[in-house]
């Protein structure tokens, strides 16, 4: 390095250029003031600029391009940016713009390298597949994505074209649609990436490497090797026609049965691909640039875009950075709630003392946890022997040995209010005087147990929902005299646990259950005037929903559903009144859902039919088919909007009772604990997008016509008038002082 | 050397327990050895509230070294939650090693080189493996290093049928090899010897069956066990050992056929220990740290002797280790106010009763001129023993020492002796006493 003008180049700003005594190119993307790198259009405009020179630098035999952070490589695109697009000309400018840098880097004469450590997503998986070689780290840390879809778009620079090209037509489909990113290891199987290094030894394997790509035996053995990864089968089913198409139509299928058809951006990089695939890659990347402009101005990506922000935001809600302070927990009551529980718990390395009565009720928390632990074998997120040292973390006990060294309790035994405190005193007086206390209770008031105890400032309510570990959502509930140090435990313990937490006002039902149970109360009453269960589920499905709402009760069981129903009704009367065909399928008929093998309909594994026994409690109804009516004289728009609106106007009586902070926080919970229809970007904005007037018409419309429940709330009137929206409302100015 | 071991200073056995016992191929089959003492380690944490980063060693006993897990002790512990930086050692001494592990504890304990130490057996006898034979490991070997197809044809072409028959791991363990005979052929040494018969043989089982049998029924025994969930379904909970038999009785052991010996012999599958599957663990600690600490500890560990002997008759063991005890420690056998002597064979406990009471024998054997001391049958084992429990060889040991104190603790007693018998020709002796 004796000669810096030519040698060593520094540039002012994210990126760095400088060529060593190999004369290897290394270009460096650090950008400034940020934990991470991602591409803002500056940082691509100077990255543009660097090219050019690289291009025009002679003495240079190969470049390498690396990241400058510790354990991160390229996020992906600004997600600010991608929010910010006007119009789809402006999406289309975007795209072309970022096309147009990575064009040069695969225009450079010279052998081109990636290093990839840390997460490489989007725009940066993209930039490097434009090099012509990529090494990834080995390292946990390390994954290679292009997660796109999951913000409504596709990859719009260059990534359709170029990832086909490289890992096969299957691989590289399934990587686009799925935007499921792979490990280094996983990378270098596909054929993704030429080499694995460690991340200690990341430069001199790095520079190993391109010693070896610059003999040309070293890049044929490389290239002969990634021709192996894709395999002789998938390069001929790929070539052929007939069998080309069959991937393609296998692709469209599964994506189908997957997004119902609701979010087009998986559709549209499929059709994209079909159309280039195997074609020049300039009309290829034309074609990519508009598939991209127009998904980026649609409602759905909007939304999801809207909803990784909210995400973002929620997992600093409850107090940002705290931590849980758990290293040893205790769950008491060893249901499939507590079980559930206790594999979250261990699963997130925390040592539990699992108690119940009796070590048969105890065995079923051992198998509750199993389960779940064994799903993430199956789907490989662990070996077996992690899941045994997981089910090791987790020691039953009908005593309370152990309590004494926890540093967190979460009771989990049945919803009675009795036995509940009558549990949680005996717990608190085994443990140590700043052990948290929480209760996992769906419905029942935090405060009230909180009188049957001594320290009741230590005491919170922490709803995770059924199956613990498929729902994402904790409530934490904060009792009257919980104090605010508990509650910023309670949330970073349930954060600990991956969970996203939305903490809520002690208040009957909460947040979640208190909306969503008078919409399933209200599709129990649709079917009761003779409407179709299997139509009822289906126009709930084409809303968006996971699952229709009377599939939805037999899944978390009707007595279950029923008990809480009635908790809501004493509580908040007429409008909550529970619907007599399920209290009379639960106590006359004894039906309790998919767990007893009949609820509204007939379970046999996954599989259903409808209960046709449970017909006579409704005013006799058939199976219609799809557009068809049936007996109730509903309209499809009826039903899915008794069904969605009752979740509306519920969640604005929420909102202005101060049950949560803000619009933002009912949709997260919803989003988390519901499944709500993402594309539809959350209950309230929904409705925001529909125009809140609109709401409250239609809401008088159905109060007119099926009674006063469907009133709209006094929140959906004010805005109405006003011409307000619930996001318009600023955040908890309307919650009361506490 | 005497004087000075009699002054020993004690070491606290802080508290104990148990897996529950289950015969091998029965309900614990599916647990493998380290798995089943996970359990019992941690509850002795928990029932302790012990600070697990205080605990200066952990040292378990395990015959049979299962190859998944080698330092067994070290496999056990970090499953069990210890923190990594917790040494841990294995110890093996045979039958005794559940002892071993504990005085092995307690010496580094005296020593003043650990304060805390965690002790403990385990032993899966069920997943004892079946092993290939030296000329199929030779043939295997071979084939790895056959690089071509010809040459891999030509050593498949060694192959005989015979290969093909397992070595079984158990007989072997089960086999003394330098004096040529497994251990039940040992009980039919001292049967000879002692002109033990079979039908002393058997009443002495039924009284072990109906002793274990009315401990268990009368809750003693689960004083001492923790119930196993049993992976990898977590369906079944093994809470009770599965060996005593309340309904045993003499005409039902009388129908068996001596399975050592067929023609001569005396001893049955009946009135042996049979192969057993279990894991025990305990807290050990100086006698200072645990009064520092206020805890109210289970017993004491006051005294201890290993001996050696002819391993054709290893059997004996207890006399000789008991006589040495005492030589140690001063003081007679009616000191002590209950005996544990494991129950390998019933011939060999009757053996050993004779032996102890015999002036004969003790001058002929021990170098003494009075016999060691007659034992008490209303003593002996009062909530029966391996005959009826089972013998898992690497916990048994530690279930001596944790029933022994637990009994003592009941009756209000002070002074307790837990012996047993090593195959390869050893005996161990451990004074214990209630806190």
């Amino acid at each position: 390095m004796t000669d810096q003008s030519t040698e060593t180049q520094v540039m002012n700003g994210a990126w760095s250029y400088e060529v060593d005594e190999h004369w290897i190119g290394w270009v460096r993307f650090d950008l400034p003031d940020e934990k991470v790198n991602k591409f803002t259009s500056a940082a691509l405009m100077e990255l543009d600029g660097l090219l050019d020179q690289v291009a025009a630098d002679q003495s240079v035999k190969a470049v390498v391009f690396v990241s400058g952070k510790a354990d991160s490589f390229i996020v992906g695109a600004d997600i600010n940016e991608l929010a910010g697009i006007t119009d789809e000309t402006d999406a289309l400018g975007k795209a072309k713009a970022g096309q147009r840098v990575f064009d040069k880097i695969a225009g450079l004469k010279v052998p081109t390298v990636a290093v990839v450590h840390g997460a490489c997503m989007g725009g940066g998986t993209e930039m490097v597949l434009a090099c012509d070689y990529r090494l990834a780290s080995d390292d946990a840390k390390t994954s290679i994505g292009l997660p796109e879809v999951n913000l409504g778009i596709l990859p719009g620079w260059g990534g359709t074209q170029r990832m086909p090209r490289i890992v096969g037509l299957a691989q590289g489909i399934t990587l686009i649609m799925t935007g499921k990113a792979v490990v280094g290891k996983k990378a270098f199987k596909l054929g993704l990436v030429d080499g694995l290094v460690a991340k200690t030894f990341l430069e001199e394997q790095a520079g190993a490497f391109v010693g070896q790509l610059l003999k040309g035996k070293g890049r044929r053995r490389v290239l002969a090797k990634r021709k192996k990864a894709v395999g002789k089968v998938m390069r001929f089913v790929q070539w052929l026609s007939p069998t080309r198409s069959l991937i393609f139509n296998k692709a469209e299928k599964q994506v189908m049965a997957k997004t119902k058809g609701q979010y087009p951006a998986p559709l549209r990089a499929l059709s994209v691909i079909r159309e280039t695939y195997g074609g020049n890659i300039t009309e290829g990347l034309d074609v990519e640039a508009k598939a991209f402009s127009e998904l980026a101005v649609t409602d759905v990506s909007r939304n999801l875009v809207w909803l990784f922000g909210a995400t973002q935001r929620a997992k600093k809600a409850g107090g940002g950075k705290c931590v849980a302070g758990v290293e040893r927990a205790a769950v008491v009551g060893a249901g499939v709630m507590g079980g559930g529980i206790a594999w979250a718990l261990s699963n997130a390395g925390i040592d539990i003392r699992m108690k119940d009565i009796a070590w048969d009720a105890v065995a079923k928390g051992y198998a509750a946890a199993s389960k779940m632990f064994g799903a993430m074998v199956k789907r490989r997120k662990m070996t077996k022997g992690e899941m045994a040292l997981g089910m090791h973390r987790i020691s039953g006990t009908v005593g309370f040995e152990g309590f004494g060294k926890v540093d967190a309790v979460i009771e989990a035994v049945v919803e009675d209010m009795e036995i509940k405190k009558k549990v949680l005193a005996e717990v608190e007086s085994k443990v140590g005087e700043d052990t948290l206390v929480c209760t996992n209770t769906s419905s029942l008031p935090v405060s009230e147990m909180a009188e049957a105890l001594e320290r009741p400032e230590n005491f919170v309510g922490l709803h995770f929902f059924n199956p613990v570990n498929r729902m994402p959502l904790v409530e934490v509930i904060a009792g009257e005299k919980t104090s605010e140090e508990t509650i910023v435990r309670a949330a970073a313990l349930a954060k600990k646990l991956g969970k996203t937490v939305v903490v809520v006002r002690d208040s009957v039902g909460f947040l979640v259950n208190r909306v969503l149970l008078p919409y399933v109360n209200e599709s129990v009453r649709m079917f009761e005037e003779g409407a179709d269960v299997e139509r009822v589920d289906r126009l709930i499905e084409k809303f968006g929903m996971p699952m229709g709402p009377l599939t939805l009760a037999d899944e978390v069981g009707l007595d279950v559903g029923l008990k809480v129903a009635r908790v809501l009704e004493s509580a908040f009367g007429d409008r909550m009144h529970v619907a007599g065909a399920l209290s009379e399928a639960v106590e006359s008929k004894g039906v309790k859902g998919k767990k007893a093998g009949a609820g509204f309909y007939m379970w046999d594994g996954k599989k259903k039919r409808v209960n046709e026994t449970l017909l006579k409690l409704a005013k006799g109804s058939g199976h219609v088919s799809e557009g068809e009516l049936d007996n109730s004289g509903l309209t499809d728009d009826q039903v899915v909007d008794r069904a969605v609106l009752t979740m509306v106007n519920e969640a604005a009586r929420c909102l202005e009772e101060g049950i949560v902070d803000g619009a933002e926080d009912v949709d997260m919970a919803m989003l988390m604990g519901t499944g709500f229809a993402p594309f539809r970007g959350g209950l309230l904005r929904w409705a925001d997008s529909v125009g809140v007037k609109q709401i409250a018409d239609r809401l008088e419309g159905l109060a007119e016509k099926f009674g006063d429940r469907f009133e709209p709330a006094p929140l959906i009137k004010r805005l109405a008038e006003g011409g307000g929206t619930f996001y318009g409302q600023p955040s908890g100015v309307m919650k009361p002082a506490a | 050397m005497s004087t000075s071991m009699n002054n020993q200073k004690r070491v606290a056995i802080v508290d104990g327990v148990r897996t529950a016992f289950g015969k091998a191929g029965g309900g614990l089959r599916d647990v493998q050895a380290d798995d089943l003492a996970v359990g019992v380690v941690k509850e002795v944490l928990a029932r302790t509230g012990v600070d697990v980063g205080q605990i200066d060693e952990v040292v378990f006993g395990n015959v049979a070294q299962p190859a998944h897990a080698a330092n067994i002790a070290r496999v056990i512990a970090l499953k069990a939650g210890l923190p990594k930086s917790v040494p841990c050692q294995t110890v093996h001494r045979n039958c005794a090693s559940g002892m071993q592990a504990i005085t092995t504890g307690a010496t580094q304990i005296l020593a003043g080189r650990s304060d805390l130490v965690l002790a403990g057996g385990t032993e899966s006898m069920s997943n004892i493996p079946l092993l290939v034979g030296k000329q199929m490991t030779d043939l295997l070997g071979a084939l790895m290093r056959a690089k071509t197809l010809g040459k891999k044809l030509k050593t498949w072409s060694r192959f005989r049928p015979g290969f093909l028959a397992p070595v079984i791991g158990i007989k072997l363990g089960l086999t003394d090899v330098v004096c040529g005979l497994n251990m039940g052929q040992t009980a039919e040494v001292l049967a000879r010897e002692f002109g033990v018969s079979r039908e002393e043989q058997d009443a002495f089982t039924l009284m072990s069956h109906q002793r274990a049998a009315r401990a268990t029924e009368d809750g003693l025994m689960g004083e001492e066990i923790l119930p196993t969930v049993v992976p990898p379904k977590y369906e079944k909970v093994q809470a009770k050992d599965e060996g005593p038999r309340a309904e045993q009785s003499m005409a039902a052991l009388g129908k068996l056929r001596p399975f050592f010996d067929r023609y001569a012999g005396t001893v049955t599958v009946g009135n042996a220990c049979p192969v057993t599957d279990g894991a025990g663990a305990v807290l050990l600690a100086s006698e200072e740290r645990a009064k520092a600490e206020g805890w109210i500890v289970l017993g004491y560990l006051s005294n201890w002797a290993y001996a050696g002997l002819d391993g054709s008759r290893m059997g004996l063991g207890p006399v000789y280790a008991t006589a040495k005890l005492l030589e140690q420690a001063g003081g007679g056998m009616d000191e002590y106010e209950l005996i544990e002597l494991n129950e390998a064979f019933a011939a060999q406990v009757i053996a050993n009763e004779r032996a102890f009471a015999s002036d004969e024998f003790a001058k002929e054997h021990l170098g003494q001129d009075k016999a060691v001391g007659e034992i008490d049958r209303e003593k002996l084992n009062v909530n029966g023993g391996a005959i009826a429990l089972g013998h898992p060889v690497g916990a048994t040991g530690t279930r001596l020492v944790i029933t022994m104190l637990k009994e003592l603790k009941r009756r209000g007693a002070n002074k307790g002796l837990a012996t047993l018998c090593i195959g390869g020709g050893q005996g161990a002796a451990l004074s214990l006493e209630a806190a």
